[in-house]
């Protein structure tokens, strides 16, 4: 057993043995969230929590951050062969004619630290000082769901742990109220593009089920059944609840089962959520001035805004892991129209985000990531006659994120990329280093942290990642 | 042999007084490999590549051998043994495991290698790829099974537990066997029964009833990654669930586990196979596919082969191979090249890779005979028409319009993804794949063949004539192969014990766990090859032990020594999966509707789920019939969003055979609030509305539970009742607006105060641990 499990058991254990039959406060309950591993991190921590606003489709990092003059200059000219190597390409592009397509946008360098945003992005580019910009990511997948399962999973198919359920796991639950992981999914208004959302994003792969993100829906009850039945009013409820916990309570006299001790004090978390959970999401005690940050769509359930406003309060309530997912970046052909719409969707609740956090003071405990699964080709897909239909192919070789708060260095860019934002040049960084930085800024070594799975000791790296130090605080 | 072991002995003895706990016997098996693998294969064992200094530990050669001058094991002295001499260096240029691995041995570990070496060192090959120990020479005074777990239980003062109350005994048997728990008739009549042979008669009953074949197959369908979605983008719908109906009717008709093998693997291959044999080989193809838009057909195909290998060696060898994808296993002698002589046995098919929605070739139309015969008319239809006069105009439209008809029915008709044998001329070839890249082939060509380790005769085909899936199939159920049975029978220890003799069941290779009774397992695995591999046989024979009938409650003693049960001195009790939950719910209420087979059903579902997984594109219509009260195994699986009122399920995207069991807060919220729950109740509550006032408590509490309520429960409830009585009267709203919920309508007859306070009361009875709990 490595260490951490077996703190885990012996703390399980302890819990269980100490507490009286019946003795049902606070440690019972803390039993039924993933609180087992609470406060065992390898070392300090940098940050608490984390926001990570995933952007699924893969936004084109040579329209938005990765400024490069060249294209202008090569526009419809063929990319020079030796960017290319034998690298692959989509299908979509593989065989054909690669020209490249310049910047769509206008760039300008913002703040102190001079960074270069696009104007499609003025929200972002009037925060670029607190922003720490990687231009020097990479992968090793061309396609979107492998991709995006690769950066939250560390592994390219379905079946490994989540980022949130690893940090569930190590770390634990810092509230009794709220689940430990969140997901939270929006889509751009037209929604024109085909990825989807798989449960896998945020599932718990190998580790127990009691680590996987709970999916906050966008209409309906945000948590799956969470209100009572059209006829059983909270009165009745409690009624039902009193009456099952001491029938349980009747049984586990009989049976000598502990476990039943956890399902009483489960059905009471249940009750405790179907209050904590619509005080969560009701919006109507927050300032006028802090929604507008948000801007227009913060009321729309389900928008991108109203899902970072409801990061934010997640994050006020001691929730550790909360993953976005936006979709829509997926340009292929049609980037003049949909880049300036997913801008539009995702700029200024972003920033809005970022301000909010550190108005709050939370800004440096809460770690902020916004990127997507891989960035867009430099050069066209499409026919360069036809403005209107313009596009960028997948390019897992080289694109942009951006960090902020939480033990990241603001107002930096790190890494670079050659004149056409093809190739990565200086300080690559693979996904795997990204994981390993992001479980280092929350006190975990990556190395470390690990479960036992078909006689394997699995991590979220493998057996790979190194943390990227020049961008730590 | 002698030798050794009195030599083993007199060490034993002269050091017992100096070494704490010397008085055993180290096992190498259970207590040294498992430290070896831990702390030494990854860079000393089965991997050639990433071998260190040429030393390897997984082997008798590599322990005891010397290599340039380093003697890992020197049997009698730990002086001499290089092992003890790095694991306990304090130069940190020295010690092994080295410090960048982050890994130490405990000192506990330490002790236990040193005295293994002071004992003698005695090695043996890994558990489970010795040939099973049939146990022939034992003269069993009892069930075999007691024999077992009572002799292990006496070693440490214990014994298992006196039999389960009949009401316990006949619930317990009845969702194991069934899924489904008895009715309060069923029940009665068992209690009542004095006849010696009851208990065997109801097994035998529920073994023949066709609930059996459905709730067996479950846990086929987790593991056979069986969903009607292909999942990724788009998740288009295919039609698979003709092969979900032959699982369920060839555990029905008990179909021979080494029949069952051949079919499922390779029923497309065998002699003369008939339809149903090759719809069975469309397990093969419940994989999921990836029909993502510039997606590269060969990557699609290569991970699709892939998952055939893994899911295979899972289900029957209990083998991790996966790890053998990119490199050697780093602790199972499966080499790199091992996987790929597996690779080439699934490779010879004619799937492409290439975009297929749903129905990627090969397919088989799966017709009733119905459609048959239309199909068969048009077909022929055809046929005369294009000999005919092929250029005639009347007849080019004729034919035209037969051809438009074919297809239209074609759609109609459920496409099957089965499997195919790629003649000889087009046999791919396989190269092993560099890091199991599909874009990466090496130039080391390989043919088909089952790993070097397991390969104990060096006659068999795989060296004379074409090894194929048939021939692995053949293969994996024949006496040659030591795993197969006993990967079998201990997941289906796992079904009625809730965990294996071996607990990690995905695995038995040196990194799993050990088994809790080898013995058992081997006389288990024995007992199913000999009785012809009889399913059902051997499911009686479980279920007719003492072991299996005995009581679940805990006793005090057997808690303190062995809080885990590994001894088995009581029956196991724990939370139901939540499939089946669902069902007893179902039956309880008598909603259930026992119809069998066709395409997948839509009960009630949230609104907006599939909608939100999907930008809006799919959208869930819910079923408007009976259908919502179908039983789970036949609800609609969504790949990328499965059904929601389920939970720690396998996940149905890849191979799955561990059981998950967690106990969250969302299970509460489902169980109370998912509306089929509700509506359970509230027709519970009708059936028992339909009794005298006097006999209604304790009927319900039996429909739930299986027993009669003891008189403070039953007066607990009636105060409950009364209660829930009082508010519903005040707000009679409130009780129609919760009866009036759900496709089925109540009864208008009842008065509504009283039937809304039952159906409270029903779902509270519904919700106790007792009744979510098999015990």
């Amino acid at each position: 057993m490595d260490p951490l499990t077996e703190q885990s058991a012996l703390y399980t254990r302890r819990q269980f043995f100490s507490k009286g039959a019946l003795g049902l406060g606070t440690a019972a309950l803390s039993n039924m969230l993933p609180s087992a591993l609470a406060g065992l991190s390898h070392y300090a921590p940098k940050a608490k929590r984390v926001i990570y606003l995933f952007q699924n489709g893969a936004p084109s990092h040579v329209d938005l951050f990765d400024h490069k003059p060249a294209l202008k200059k090569w526009h419809g000219k063929e990319i020079p062969k030796e960017f290319l190597g034998d690298k692959r390409f989509s299908t979509m592009t593989a065989d054909k004619t690669k020209s490249i397509l310049a910047e769509i946008t206008k760039f300008k360098q913002h703040g102190q630290s001079g960074a270069q945003v696009s104007s499609f992005l003025p929200y972002t580019a009037s925060i670029a000082d607190k922003l720490c910009f990687i231009k020097s990511m990479h992968t090793t997948q061309v396609n979107h769901a492998p991709a995006i399962t690769f950066f939250l999973t560390g592994g390219e198919r379905f079946g490994r742990p989540s980022i949130g359920s690893w940090l569930s796991y190590g770390l634990g639950s810092m509230n009794q109220e709220l689940p430990t992981f969140v997901a939270m999914t929006s889509v751009d208004k037209e929604a024109s593009c085909g990825q989807m959302f798989y449960d896998s994003y945020w599932g718990s792969g190998f580790l127990p089920s009691v680590h996987q993100g709970v999916k906050f829906r966008g209409g309906g009850d945000p948590v799956l059944y969470l209100e009572n039945p059209t006829g059983i009013n909270k009165s009745i409820r409690r009624k039902q609840l009193d009456a099952i916990a001491e029938m349980n309570q009747k049984h586990y006299q009989r049976t000598n089962d502990q476990e039943i001790i956890t399902r009483i004090a489960q059905y009471e978390m249940a009750y405790k959520m179907q209050t904590s959970v619509p005080e969560l999401t009701d919006l109507s005690k927050e300032p006028k001035s802090i929604l507008h940050m948000y801007g227009p769509d913060v009321n729309r359930k389900g928008s991108f805004a109203y899902n970072c406003i409801m990061a934010r309060r997640l994050a006020e309530r001691g929730t550790r892991f909360i993953q976005l997912m936006h979709a829509g970046w997926d340009q292929h052909n049609n980037l003049n129209h949909q880049l300036k719409t997913q801008c539009i969707d995702t700029d200024q609740p972003s920033a809005a985000l970022i301000k909010d956090l550190e108005m709050r003071g939370m800004l440096d405990e809460t770690l902020v990531i916004w990127g997507g699964e891989f960035g867009r080709t430099p050069f066209l897909q499409g026919n360069i006659k036809d403005t209107k239909k313009w596009g960028r192919d997948h390019h897992p070789y080289a694109f942009t994120i951006w960090m902020a708060g939480g033990g990241v260095k603001p107002g930096i860019t790190y890494g670079a990329t050659d004149e056409f934002g093809c190739n990565v040049t200086q300080n690559p960084v693979h996904v795997h280093d990204f994981q390993a930085t992001l479980m280092h800024l929350l006190g975990l070594d990556h190395e470390k942290l690990t479960y036992k799975h078909q006689g394997r000791n699995f991590r979220l790296t493998d057996v790979h990642g190194h943390i990227i130090k020049d961008i730590l605080t | 042999m002698v030798l050794t072991y009195l030599h083993t002995l007199v060490i034993v003895f002269s050091l017992s007084a100096s070494i704490l706990h010397a008085d055993r016997i180290i096992d190498f098996d259970r207590q040294i490999r498992p430290i070896l693998s831990e702390y030494c294969f990854a860079c000393h064992g089965p991997d050639a590549n990433t071998r260190e200094a040429n030393i390897r530990l997984d082997t008798r050669e590599g322990l005891f051998a010397e290599h340039n001058g380093i003697k890992p094991v020197t049997p009698g002295s730990t002086l001499k043994s290089a092992i003890i001499q790095v694991i306990t260096s304090n130069d940190d240029n020295k010690i092994m495991p080295p410090p960048t691995t982050k890994r130490k041995l405990k000192q506990q570990e330490i002790e236990l290698l040193k005295q293994w070496i002071t004992q003698g060192a005695t090695w043996s090959a890994h558990w489970a790829f010795r040939p099973i120990q049939p146990n022939n020479t034992i003269q069993f005074n009892q069930h075999p099974i007691d024999y077992f777990i009572t002799q292990k239980a006496q070693k440490q003062q214990l014994s298992i537990a006196p039999e389960a109350p009949r009401q316990s005994l006949i619930r317990r048997v009845t969702l194991d066997l069934t899924g489904l728990p008895p009715t309060p008739k069923e029940t009665k009549n068992f209690i009542e029964d004095k006849s010696p042979n009851a208990y065997e008669k109801v097994v035998d009953r529920l073994l023949a009833s066709p609930r059996y074949g459905e709730r067996m197959a479950w846990e086929w369908l987790d593991a056979a990654r069986y969903a009607d979605t292909d999942g990724f983008q788009n998740d288009p719908t295919r039609s698979m669930w003709p092969w979900r109906d032959w699982l369920i009717n060839a555990l029905n008709n008990n179909i021979k586990f080494d029949q069952f093998t051949k079919e499922i693997l390779a029923g497309d291959m065998l002699p003369n196979n008939t339809k149903q044999q090759r719809l069975a080989s469309a397990f093969n193809r419940n994989h999921t596919y990836n029909n993502e838009g510039g997606r590269i057909p060969e990557e699609t195909r290569v991970e699709n082969v892939m998952d055939r290998v893994e899911t295979t060696s899972t289900i029957w060898l209990g083998l991790t191979v996966a790890c053998a994808r990119c490199h050697d296993h780093k602790y199972d002698p499966i080499s790199h090249h091992d996987y790929f002589k597996l690779y080439d046995i699934f490779n010879q098919t004619s799937e492409t890779g290439k975009q297929g929605y749903g129905r990627a070739k090969p397919i088989m139309f799966h017709t009733n005979p119905e459609q048959e015969k239309s199909l068969a008319s048009i077909i022929k239809k055809i046929k005369k028409h294009n000999t005919s006069n092929p250029k005639n105009i009347d007849h080019k439209t004729k034919l035209k319009t037969l051809k438009k008809q074919e297809r239209k029915l074609k759609r109609t008709i459920p496409n099957v993804m089965i499997m195919d044998h790629l003649p000889p001329e087009k046999r791919r070839k396989t190269f092993i794949l560099d890091g199991g890249a599909y874009d990466k082939p090496t130039n080391k060509l390989v043919t088909a063949g089952i790993p070097k380790f397991l390969n104990n005769n060096k006659n068999n085909k795989q060296n004379t004539t074409e090894f194929n899936r048939l021939e692995l199939a053949k293969w994996l159920v024949s006496n040659k192969n030591p795993l197969t049975s006993r990967v079998i029978v201990n997941r289906y220890w796992q079904t009625f014990f809730g965990k294996g003799l071996v607990t990690t069941v995905e695995d038995f290779g040196s990194q799993g766990a050990k088994p809790t009774h080898p013995q058992l397992l081997d006389w288990l695995a024995t007992e199913f090859i000999n009785n012809g591999w009889d399913v059902k046989q051997i499911h009686k024979t479980i279920v007719t032990s003492k072991t299996y009938r005995q009581s679940s409650k805990i006793n005090p003693k057997s808690k303190e020594i062995d809080p885990e049960n590994k001894l088995y001195t009581h029956a196991p009790r724990y939370r139901m999966p939540s499939w089946m939950l669902r069902d007893q719910a179902l039956a309880i209420s008598g909603l259930i509707n026992t119809e069998m087979g066709g395409p997948g059903v839509k009960p009630y579902q949230p609104k907006g789920i599939w909608a939100e997984a999907t930008f809006g594109k799919i959208k869930y219509q819910p079923d408007t019939n009976k259908n919502i009260y179908r039983r789970s195994l036949y609800i609609f699986w969504r790949r990328i969003v499965g059904p929601t009122m389920f939970f720690d399920n396998a996940k149905r995207q890849e191979c799955e055979v561990v059981q998950n069991r967690t106990n969250t807060p969302m299970h509460a919220l489902t169980t109370l609030n998912e509306p089929l729950f509700v509506e359970s109740a509230r027709a519970m509550a009708e059936r028992i509305l339909s009794l005298p006032e006097n006999k209604r408590i304790t009927f319900a509490f039996q429909l739930a539970t299986a027993r009669h309520p003891e008189p403070k429960e039953t007066q607990f409830l009636t105060k409950t009742l009364n209660n829930l009585i009082t508010e519903y009267k005040k707000s009679p709203n409130q009780a129609i607006a919760l009866l009036n919920q759900g496709y089925s309508k109540r009864n208008p007859k009842l008065n509504p105060s009283i039937h809304a306070a039952w159906a409270s009361l029903c779902s509270i009875l519904l919700n106790l641990d007792e009744t979510l709990t098999k015990e």
